[in-house]
Order: C-alpha cells, then sequence, then structure tokens
C-alpha cells in the first residue's frame, strides 16, 4: 500500500510560480490522470513526486516518509518524464540492465518481461540510437514499469506510439494498477486519459483546479 | 554502496570508454623518455661515463617540468607544450563527462540509484581514480621505456647523474624528497585541481572550466605562486630544489584544502539542485 501525500507545495523557477499550494493525497490501486495546457504544472509536479524538484515550500511526503527530509528518492518508483534518454552505443536491455544494476534487486528476467511487455524484443541487438521514436518511448515505459514498482510516474506515455501499442500500454498499466500499485499519468488524450485514469486532477498555472472520478468498465 | 554502484557505471561509461584519452599520458611520456635516452647518451660520451640509469629517473625526467621562471619582457619563455599538453589531457577527460552524464541520464540515474550525494561522491571518486590512472600509464610508460633502454628496474634514481644533470641543488634533494615532490605532490595537486574543475563544470559549465583550468595552467607556467596551484606539478620549482620555488608541504595542504572544498560545496550543490 503506497500513499503520496502534498501538502501545500510551492515552487518557483526563475520568478515564475509554477507550483502554487498543491495539496493532494494519491493512494495505491489507482490511476491518477493529471490534465493541463503546456506550462500549467504537470511535469513539474511530477518531477516534485519523483524527487526530482526540491520544493519551496510545502511538502512531498510518501509512505509518511517526507521527500528531501527522510529520503532523497521514493524508496519504489518508476519515471518516464518528458523525452526518455538512454546510452546510444548500448542495446534496449543493456541499458535497462545498467539502470538496474543501480536500482538493486531487479533480475533480468524481469527486464526481459518489462520489455516484453511493452513490445520490444528483449534480444534484439540493435542499438538505442537506431530505434526509432516509437521503440525509444516504449523503452522508457519500460524502464518505469520494469520490477514493478509502487509508485509510476508517466509524463505523456503514449506519444509516438502506434494504435496498437497504445492498447498494449494500456492493458499493461491496467494491469499493473491491479497489483496495488499507484500510477500517475499525464496524457493530452482526453480520451486515453480518461479510459485509464480512475481519478483526474486537472492542472492550471500549477495549481489544482478540478478533480473528477471517473466512472468506466476497467476497474 | 551507492556509491559504489555509481562509481562502477562511472567507470565502465567515463573510463573504459574514454580510454583513448590515456594515449596522452603515454605519448608524452615515450616523447620525455625518448629526450632523456639521447641526453643520456651525449652525458656519457662527453663525460666518458657509464650511468645506467633506473625508471625511477626515467619517470622523474619526464615529470620535471621546467624551470623556474622570472616575469622579463625582454625573455621569451615559450610555454612548455609536452607538460601543458600532460596537464590539459586529463583537464579534458574530466571536463566532459560528468556534466554529460547528469544532463543526459540525470533523471534516469538519480531515480534508479536514489542518492544524489552518492552520485556526486562517485563523480569525486571517479575523479580521482582517473588522475591516479593517468600519471599510472605515464610512469608504465617511462618504465617500460627506460626497460628497453636498458634502465634497471629500480625505484631508486642514479643520484650522480642527477646532480650531474640538474645541478648541484639536487645534493640536496633525498630520495623521500624526490618521491614527495616528483610523485605525491604532483598528483595530488592535480587531483584538486580536476575536482574543482569538476564542481565549475556544474556551477557554471564544462567550457567554462575547462577553459578556466587551461588559463590557470598557462598562468602557472609564467607565474610561480600557490594561488596559481598548477606550479606544484613541476618539481623542478619545489623549494627542495630551487630556493625561490614552492614548499611541497603547502601544496599537500593546498590540494586538501581545495579537495575537502570541492567535495562539501557538491554535496550542497546537488542536495539542493533541481532535476530538470
Amino acid at each position: 500500500m503506497s500513499e503520496i501525500k502534498i501538502e501545500d507545495l510551492s515552487k518557483q523557477i526563475k520568478g515564475a510560480l509554477i507550483l502554487d499550494k498543491v495539496s493532494i493525497t494519491l493512494t495505491s490501486g489507482k490511476i491518477y490522470g493529471l490534465r493541463g495546457k503546456n506550462g500549467s504544472g504537470k511535469t513539474m509536479l511530477m518531477r516534485a513526486m519523483a524527487g526530482l524538484l526540491i520544493p519551496d515550500a510545502g511538502s512531498v511526503i510518501i509512505n509518511g516518509k517526507t521527500l528531501h527530509k527522510d529520503i532523497s528518492f521514493p524508496e519504489s518508483i518508476g519515471i518516464l518524464i518528458e523525452n526518455p534518454s538512454f546510452l546510444p552505443q548500448y542495446t534496449g536491455f543493456k541499458n535497462l540492465k545498467l539502470l538496474a544494476g543501480l536500482t538493486g534487486g531487479i533480475s533480468d528476467e524481469e527486464i526481459r518481461t518489462a520489455l516484453d511487455r511493452v513490445g520490444l524484443d528483449p534480444e534484439d541487438k540493435r542499438t538505442y540510437r537506431k530505434y526509432s521514436l516509437g521503440m525509444k518511448q516504449k523503452l522508457g515505459i519500460a524502464n518505469a514499469i520494469m520490477g514493478e514498482p509502487d509508485i509510476i510516474i508517466l509524463d505523456e506515455p503514449i506519444n509516438a506510439l502506434d494504435e496498437e501499442s497504445v492498447k498494449k500500454i494500456k492493458k499493461v498499466l491496467l494491469e499493473i494498477r491491479d497489483k496495488d500499485k499507484l500510477i500517475i499519468i499525464a496524457c493530452h488524450d482526453r480520451e486515453e486519459l480518461e479510459y485509464l485514469s480512475d481519478i483526474i486532477y486537472e492542472i492550471k498555472d500549477g495549481s489544482i483546479v478540478d478533480r473528477k472520478e471517473i466512472t468506466n468498465d476497467n476497474a | 554502496m551507492k556509491t559504489l554502484k555509481y562509481l562502477r557505471r562511472d567507470m565502465r561509461l567515463g573510463t573504459v570508454n574514454r580510454a583513448y584519452v590515456f594515449l596522452i599520458p603515454l605519448v608524452f611520456s615515450l616523447l620525455m623518455s625518448l629526450q632523456f635516452s639521447s641526453i643520456i647518451n651525449v652525458f656519457n660520451a662527453n663525460n666518458n661515463s657509464q650511468f645506467g640509469m633506473t625508471i625511477m629517473d626515467y619517470y622523474v625526467f619526464a615529470m620535471k617540468g621546467l624551470d623556474y621562471y622570472t616575469l622579463d619582457p625582454f625573455d621569451l619563455y615559450p610555454l612548455p607544450l609536452y607538460w601543458f599538453t600532460f596537464q590539459m589531457g586529463i583537464s579534458y577527460f574530466i571536463a566532459y563527462y560528468p556534466e554529460k552524464d547528469y544532463s543526459e541520464n540525470g533523471v534516469n540515474i538519480l531515480v534508479s540509484g536514489k542518492s544524489r550525494a552518492s552520485w556526486w561522491l562517485s563523480k569525486v571518486f571517479w575523479c580521482i581514480l582517473s588522475v591516479l590512472v593517468y600519471y599510472l600509464v605515464a610512469f608504465v610508460s617511462c618504465a617500460v621505456f627506460a626497460l628497453i633502454q636498458g634502465a634497471g628496474l629500480s625505484l631508486g634514481v642514479t643520484k650522480e647523474f642527477e646532480v650531474a644533470y640538474f645541478g648541484y641543488n639536487m645534493t640536496y634533494v633525498s630520495y623521500s624528497d624526490l618521491i614527495v615532490i616528483a610523485v605525491i605532490v604532483p598528483v595530488s595537486i592535480t587531483a584538486a585541481i580536476c575536482l574543482v574543475q569538476l564542481l565549475m563544470s556544474f556551477v557554471l559549465s564544462p567550457v567554462t572550466s575547462f577553459a578556466v583550468t587551461c588559463g590557470m595552467y598557462v598562468l602557472s607556467a609564467y607565474y610561480t605562486a600557490w594561488f596559481f596551484p598548477g606550479s606544484f606539478t613541476i618539481w623542478l620549482r619545489s623549494s627542495y630544489f630551487d630556493e625561490r620555488g614552492l614548499d611541497p608541504v603547502s601544496g599537500l595542504v593546498i590540494a586538501a584544502f581545495m579537495a575537502v572544498t570541492a567535495v562539501g560545496f557538491g554535496i550542497m550543490n546537488f542536495e539542493k539542485k533541481d532535476i530538470i
């Protein structure tokens, strides 16, 4: 059971207020959608939850532990934020293996499973630099879901993916959610976001302006 | 443990994958050894002597640097290119990888490793290890060349030759002094300069930090002073050898100060840095 509790979180970057007293609580077993225009603060909120952004005020509390006070980063998290970036000279598997080596506790079999689930061939010998945009995106998602961490944050995960791949990713995310994991997604595609999400937060000018519970047949 | 995980990755991506830079100390050592070899031959011929030399003689010669220089507008003093290239080689090696690793892969590797301080400490250890390996390549290259030339496999120096070649002052430099001024101080000060450069590459930019380091080394060649720490990498400018020179102990203190400052500021910087 995971919980992210955000209390009065504010952040300014170069004088611009990008997060303004955000307060939400997210619990496991649900997919949370973040919706808003470009520059509304979705990505920054995700970065703050992932421990990448240091708040000016307020706090992000993960399972009772405050980020940047008790822990530097959430203990079990997978993220894909904006464009995925990997080492161009290595294959997808090798890239994930290097990252898994840092995380610890993720086997080669789990890496292969993650690649397979997003539609990438674990035995593919092509290096990352030869990947198409869609393959790069899939590798980013595979990195976020490998080892099935308790919290998964995905920023525009279906960008550059074809229809079939989108279906596959949606299925995988719903499967993971049903294992009592907490998933946060930002997506411009309203329809896809509503299909995947249990709760959608609308963000405007760095503030949460609306919360909407979605009832669909995914539950 | 986290630092070790990061360090293993850094050694692989930052050192093994960029091992071509170690050609610089290799070529530097071979050129200096060739020069030394011909000096010995001429010296032996002129003095009707038969100095056999050791591998340490070759290394000490390669690392001698350049004589103390007093500013004089009428004295043309060309930039010592071998020494400068050697020092620039390691600065170039340190300059780009850490910042590139951070800006291109920072999100993934920091979230995976889950520690900002460990990531920075890994870069610190990587930097120090790189300097050690760089100097080791120089030493091994000198040693191999020296052995091929028939030098003895000894870490001692041929005192008679050193005094005859480098001059009377060498009489006062003991073997242990030479180890301190020609090996320990240059390696320590180079590592410290690289650590400061490493920090600057994040605070400013890799290009700026590299340019500042280049400038500092150029100034060190022309002006011997503690505040141009590149001077400490030149053992001919040590106070043990030249009374106008720099005290090697102060070099060690400065190296320690620079290293502690760079590591401390680096940790503080990264603990509060937004990863965007």
